[in-house]
């Protein structure tokens, strides 16, 4: 100390002094030891684990000695990595990395799997999900008989159709394996919209709400991923076309002709008009079309059963695929404010234009979409190449946008306690009349005993 | 940003604003008042006349949403400061980091805040506080139960607690080393229906 002569040469000798006087003593110990900091076996061991994984999952799924094996179309989490990284939204190098190689993993297991990509990570209390999105190789067969409505075929879209065009595995990390999901149910998606919970990190826990959700936890889990990849899978305008080849399924979208198709400039891109949703939308049945009631042969639904459902299908028509973003909750646009209240659009990064030899101004900025009922969902572009993504507790909320602006009630299917999102009364309302009295009734008596007893005795029937 | 009074952050906690923050520091949050109301007392002879007080803005609204995450937040690991012999808070030079396991208990973790428990009162009030270190509340108070998440992550080198009532804070301790941290990014709103999320 004498040397170094540091600022705080009292309070340093001060510890000094109280670490050797420690050292020293003998007696009883101070009521708030300091514990040592000694190498942790438990730790330590955690630590092994973790390296022999992440060298193992470093190394290409094939032989080195065979042909490599050619798995399928697995996005370039790493390439996307970096877009996010400008808007702000990522997970460091490192793990980018290892969820990119955890990836690869799914898809060389996997060999029905035709496109793999990172969905997101939902956040939860105990643990956390790391959520990858793929599409299944399409299995030959024809079309399924159409369910009844209310029959549980019903229930689950078919494969491929509506909240069921991807398929979802999570894992927890690290080296945690890939699970798959079960499919989306209708029912589920309808009661996750009035339930408001976390999740725990346990697939099999139960969920405990009110009202009652009829499920476990990745049965919420899976009614939050679809609700979240129907409204904020976005894609930039024109990059995909409706489907219409013979063997496409109903409401299927395809990638744009490369021809014919030009990415957005960099200053369209942060409108919204350059946006798109990418996915069906999902109806307050919690499918995304109506049954096609032609399909139903004759006498199988009744006539109230056709009658409710058509008026239902004009109350609510199902949104159109590739539908633009600007209508988006535009009821709850305040005055004089422009765009969508659910989305909000900035642009980051080097803003400057360049121009390079035989092409337009080339810029590197990077233009993200964020939603304001989901938070945590994103869509990044930049140059030629867009990306979503969501991060977050996996809930929607209602503190980003503005309240009806009739009822003054916040946006619906947010609350914790959502009983049809309507003002419970504060106080029982007034008594104006006195209730009605009650219509008396007899008491009921038991009928007297009128019968004379046999006079016959017990002992003498028992002997019998 | 402005030093926020205690008159101004009532003025602003009645505005009850629950829009988010429009990004502009200069906006003006409090509504527009009637002319008539507030007019200036007469004025006496030589008296000057009283000037109206300036509009509150948005920066004052976000001192006080900073002050409000601050006093939930702020985590620090317990041990990592000390009360010196002049009663002063300082950082503690004898911190060498919590264990890698007993990192991931939420019991070694303290808010960095001027102490409002009882048990941490009491122990800042005692002759010989330089010896403990339970004079910042402890985290595992903190209601509703459960508010934290605590994660390891998979290399063990690395603990972070994350706020589930405050979305968008996190804090780090590196166990064996005296690094700790804490930030917090996100809309400045808070989890009001978290005790029904859990």
């Amino acid at each position: 100390m004498a040397t170094s002569k540091p600022d705080d040469a009292l309070g340093r000798l001060e510890s000094l002094s109280r670490s050797l006087k420690k050292g020293a003593y003998r007696g009883v110990a101070a009521p708030d030891q300091d514990e040592e900091v000694v190498a942790d076996a438990a730790a330590e061991e955690k630590r092994q684990q973790w390296c022999e994984y992440a060298v193992n999952v470093a190394r290409p799924p094939s032989d080195p000695t065979a042909a490599p094996k050619v798995l399928c179309a697995v996005h370039n989490f790493m390439e996307d990595a970096a877009m996010f990284e400008w808007a702000g939204v990522g997970f460091g190098k490192q793990e980018t990395f290892h969820i990119a190689m955890s990836l690869r993993k799914l898809a060389a297991d996997n060999e029905s799997l035709d496109k793999l990509r990172l969905w997101g990570k939902i956040l939860g209390i105990s643990s956390d999900y790391y959520v990858a999105e793929g599409v299944l190789k399409a299995t030959p067969g024809g079309a399924a008989k159409p369910a009844l409505p209310g029959s549980p075929e019903d229930d689950v879209e078919p494969q491929g159709e509506g909240a069921n065009t991807w398929c979802y595995w999570v894992s927890a990390g690290g080296a945690a394996p890939w699970i798959r999901l079960p499919s989306a149910r209708a029912s589920h998606i309808v009661a996750a919209r009035k339930v408001k919970r976390l999740m725990t990190g346990s697939l099999g826990a139960p969920v405990d709400s009110t009202p009652w959700f009829p499920g476990k936890e990745r049965h919420l889990l899976r009614s939050q991923i679809a609700r979240i990849s129907a409204t904020c899978t976005l894609a930039v305008d024109g990059f995909f076309e409706p489907d219409d080849a013979e063997e496409a399924k109903k409401n299927a979208i395809r990638m744009s002709d490369p021809e014919g198709f030009t990415f957005p400039g960099h200053d369209a891109l942060a409108t919204l008009d350059s946006w798109k949703h990418a996915a069906p939308a999902l109806l307050g049945t919690g499918k995304c079309t109506w049954p096609d009631l032609e399909a139903f042969e004759e006498g199988t639904l009744s006539e109230e059963q056709t009658a409710a459902l058509t008026a239902a299908q004009e109350a609510e028509p199902a949104k159109e695929m590739l539908s633009g973003l600007g209508e988006d909750l535009a009821d709850l646009l305040p005055e004089g404010a422009e765009g969508s209240p659910a989305w909000n659009i900035k642009v980051y990064g080097d803003k400057g234009t360049y121009t390079f030899e035989g092409g337009d101004a080339k810029s590197y900025r990077i233009t993200a979409v964020r939603s304001m009922i989901w938070p945590g969902a994103i869509s990044v572009a930049q140059g030629t190449k867009f990306a979503n993504l969501y991060i977050g507790d996996g809930t929607k909320s209602a503190a980003l946008v503005e309240p009806n602006k009739e009822s003054g009630l916040p946006l619906a299917n947010c609350a914790a306690f959502s009983s049809g999102n309507v003002k419970l009364p504060m106080a029982p309302e007034d008594v104006m009349d006195e209730p009605g009295d009650l219509q008396e009734q007899e008491e009921p008596q038991p009928p007297l005993p009128d019968e004379v007893s046999d006079g016959e005795d017990h002992d003498e029937a028992e002997a019998q | 940003l402005p030093v926020l009074t205690v008159e101004n952050a009532e003025k602003v906690l009645a505005l009850a604003l629950d829009k988010p923050f429009t990004g502009k520091p200069d906006t003006v949050i409090e509504p527009e008042v009637e002319g008539g109301e507030e007019e200036p007392p007469a004025e006496e002879e030589g008296a000057e006349p009283v000037e109206k007080p300036p509009k509150l803005t948005e920066a004052d609204r976000l001192a006080l949403a900073i002050q409000d995450i601050d006093f939930d937040t702020a985590v620090v690991p317990k041990g990592s400061y000390a009360l010196n012999e002049a009663h002063v808070v300082v950082p503690s030079s004898d911190f060498k980091g919590l264990g890698a396991t007993e990192a991931t208990g939420l019991t070694k973790y303290a808010h960095f805040r001027p102490p409002s428990s009882i048990a941490s009162l009491r122990a800042l009030a005692r002759t010989d506080a330089e010896f403990y270190s339970t004079f910042l509340d402890p985290l595992e108070a903190d209601l509703p139960r459960g508010c934290w998440a605590v994660r390891q992550d998979p290399s063990a080198t690395l603990v972070t607690l994350r706020s589930l009532v405050w979305p968008g804070y996190s804090a780090f301790h590196v166990p064996g080393t005296s690094k700790y941290g804490g930030a917090y990014f996100g809309y400045a709103t808070k989890c009001n229906d978290l005790a029904f999320m859990l």
